[in-house]
Order: C-alpha cells, then structure tokens, then sequence
C-alpha cells in the first residue's frame, strides 16, 4: 500500500488545495485521508485505495466548505517567466477559469493527477461511460476555449 | 486529448500547482517507521485460510470418485472414462455448495462484516475447489494412462458446463433452493454425456478433438465471467428485498 505513496501525497495535496486554496488545511485532510485509508484497510479489504483516498479527501473537503472558515489565497502568477510564456499562462487561466468548478476539478483529476476513469467513477458515484463522456466534453469545451 | 490541450500541459499542471507540502517527509516518515499503513493479508495467506474452511468431506468425497474413475479406467476398460466423465458434474455440485455454504446458511451479513469482502471469500473457495478438482483430475487421468489430454479435455467440458449452469443458476436462486437446482443440471449434464459416450461415441474420434478444445476453453471463460457474474449479484444483492 505504501508503493508510491509520494506521488500519491502530492497528488491528493494538490487537489485538496484545489478545493481548499489553503495548504495547511489542504495538507492536514491529505494526512487525514491517508490515515482513514491505513486505519480502515487493517479490518477490511479496500479494494480500490486511490478512490477512497479521493473520496475521503472530497468529503473533508467539503465539511470544510460548510464551515466556511477558510480563507482563500489569491493564485500567484510566477515571475520568472517570460512574456510569451505568461502569455500562455494567461490564456490557459482564462480558460480553466471559464470552465465551472466541478468541470475544473475532473481535469484536474484526470488530466493532471491521472485517475483512472473507474476511480474517478467511484469518487462521483457515476459509471465509466459518464466519466469519459465528461472528460471528452471538458476537454473539447477547453480546447475551444484555448482557441 | 487534442493537440492544444498537449501544447499547454505545463501551464495546466501550474494552473493546478499548489505550494510545497511542508510536512509530507515528516508524515511519510512516521507511516514507515510505525508501520501505520498496516501488514496486509497476502492474496496465498487468504487463499490459504480459506483452504483451512473447506470441508474435508469435499475433498475426500471428490478424491473417491476420481479413484473410481481411474480404477474403471485403468483395469475394467478404457472406453468407459465417460464414468469419470459423468461425475464430473456432480463434483461441481459438491464444490459450489461448499463455495456458497455463508449464503446457504444465510451467513452473508457475518461474512460482509469481515475483513475480506464477500466476493472475494466466494471466488477464493470457487479458485480453491476448482483448483483442487483440476488437480485430482490430472492426476486420475495421469495415472489411467492412454490418451491423457484428450480424456482431460472430454472431463472438462461437462465439468464446465456443469459449472457454468451452477453459478448461473446459484445467481438466480442464491439459498438452498438454488444447490437443489444446480444438482438436478449437473444430474442432466450427467445423463446427457453418459448418453453421448454410449450412443454417440464418434463424437470421441480424434477428429473432433478440436471442437473439444474449443468448446473446453470456451467453457472456460464462459465459466469465469459467469463466477465473477454471480460472486458480484450476490455480495451486491445482499440487502436487496426478496
């Protein structure tokens, strides 16, 4: 169960700053995840550790929202770059942030974190063919706006 | 993905990037040292433990008619491996009523409520006895000498069918009702090849032997879809209302 676990870390971190946009929350219900996982795989078989990793996470995620406590940082753009990268930068943030929020979080998971479609199925409760569908209406839908 | 999509990777991965985690080596640190991931039950260990729940009489009920078949086989006459043949069903009874012994005796909430899932349980005693009865198959017709693939392979087809016809029917009808039922198709099965093999012997000739094979793996990933078909219906249908 620990193979891997790094990347696996980085990537649950990531999306729960996504959700979040506050790292220390984001990195206290990535270790929290992590935990319910280990706690919970001693007395019963999970058979699919990185859709419960996400579901969990999700779900803390969203207790944390109903709090309403968090404050959100503003995304930094990074200075280094140089112009026509910031120019590719910019238009990709307009992009991303045209599409709506659960739209933003299926790239995130499936393009950047590379879910598998079955997992990303389990985290939402819909089948396989409704995650690909998704995803393929995201991404032409982001494609057009990149355009 | 589109070629656009492929060009701004980057910028889409920075999109997502979020500040370095401050305290991920420390955490990783601690689940290694305190073994806090836990020390998972190898796949052979369960294998293994489920092994120890099977019944002794399966197996010294399957033992004796794999030793009747190779003694008729071996010192009555050769032509009558279709008397192995046609047991061959009946094993396939003994082994899914003992796969399905939690839900015969309606002990499926117990078995959810353990650390294995239930499908697992079930395709673990269903891999265990097959993998048994395989085993003593080969080794009847080993000992009983001449033409030992053929003979494997015309034993393998009604112990498929037979066992494709049990899941289903254990799907269907998953309590006592459905072993009852299973019995009375490996008994059909039973009667249909006994039948064959003494009124339509040619289909034993070595130029069908080829559809043997087809039928036999055929049968074979028919009957592992159809286990892994029923182990999900019953695990899934637990609560369901009858």
């Amino acid at each position: 169960m620990l193979a891997g676990i790094e990347e696996k870390y980085s990537q649950l971190y990531n999306y729960c700053y996504f959700k979040l946009h506050n790292a220390h929350l984001a990195e206290d219900i990535t270790q929290e995840a992590f935990l319910r996982l280990f706690e919970n795989s001693r007395y019963k078989e999970i058979k699919n550790p990185l859709a419960f990793l996400y579901t969990v996470a999700r779900n803390l995620c969203i207790d944390e929202y109903r709090k309403k406590e968090t404050v959100e940082m503003p995304k930094e753009m990074p200075a280094q770059d140089t112009v026509d990268k910031i120019t590719d930068i910019v238009a990709v943030h307009m992009a991303l942030d045209g599409l709506s929020e659960r739209e933003r979080e299926i790239i995130l998971l499936r393009v950047v974190n590379e879910v598998p479609v079955e997992d990303i199925g389990k985290i939402y409760g819909i089948s396989r063919f409704a995650v690909y569908r998704e995803v393929k209406k995201i991404l032409k839908k982001l494609e057009r706006r990149l355009s | 993905m589109g070629r656009k999509i492929k060009k701004h990777m980057v910028e889409i991965r920075k999109y997502f990037e979020a500040p370095e985690p401050q305290e991920k080596s420390t955490f990783i640190n601690k689940v290694c040292q305190e073994n806090i991931s836990g020390n998972r039950i190898s796949l052979w260990y369960m294998l293994w433990v489920q092994f120890s729940f099977i019944s002794k009489w399966i197996w010294i009920v399957s033992a004796l008619l794999f030793i009747c078949g190779f003694i008729t086989s071996r010192y009555i006459a050769e032509e009558i491996i279709w008397f192995l043949s046609g047991a061959m069903p009946f094993i396939v009874t003994f082994s899914l009523s003992e796969s399905m012994r939690s839900v015969i005796y309606g002990m499926q909430e117990f078995e959810m409520s353990s650390r294995f899932t239930l499908k697992s349980i079930i395709m673990s005693r269903v891999i265990i006895l097959g993998a048994g009865n395989m085993f003593l198959l080969f080794i009847a017709v080993f000992l009983a000498g001449n033409n030992m693939w053929r003979n494997i392979i015309y034993m393998l087809v009604p112990y498929l069918s037979s066992a494709i016809g049990g899941f289903v029917i254990l799907r269907k009808f998953p309590a006592k009702e459905g072993v009852y039922l299973s019995c009375v198709f490996s008994g059909i099965i039973s009667i249909i090849d006994i039948k064959l093999a003494t009124g339509y012997s040619f289909i034993y000739e070595t130029r069908y032997t080829g559809i043997w094979i087809a039928a036999a793996l055929l049968m074979f990933a028919v009957a592992s879809y159809e286990s892994c078909k029923m182990a999900d219906s019953i695990s899934s249908n637990i609560y369901a209302v009858k």
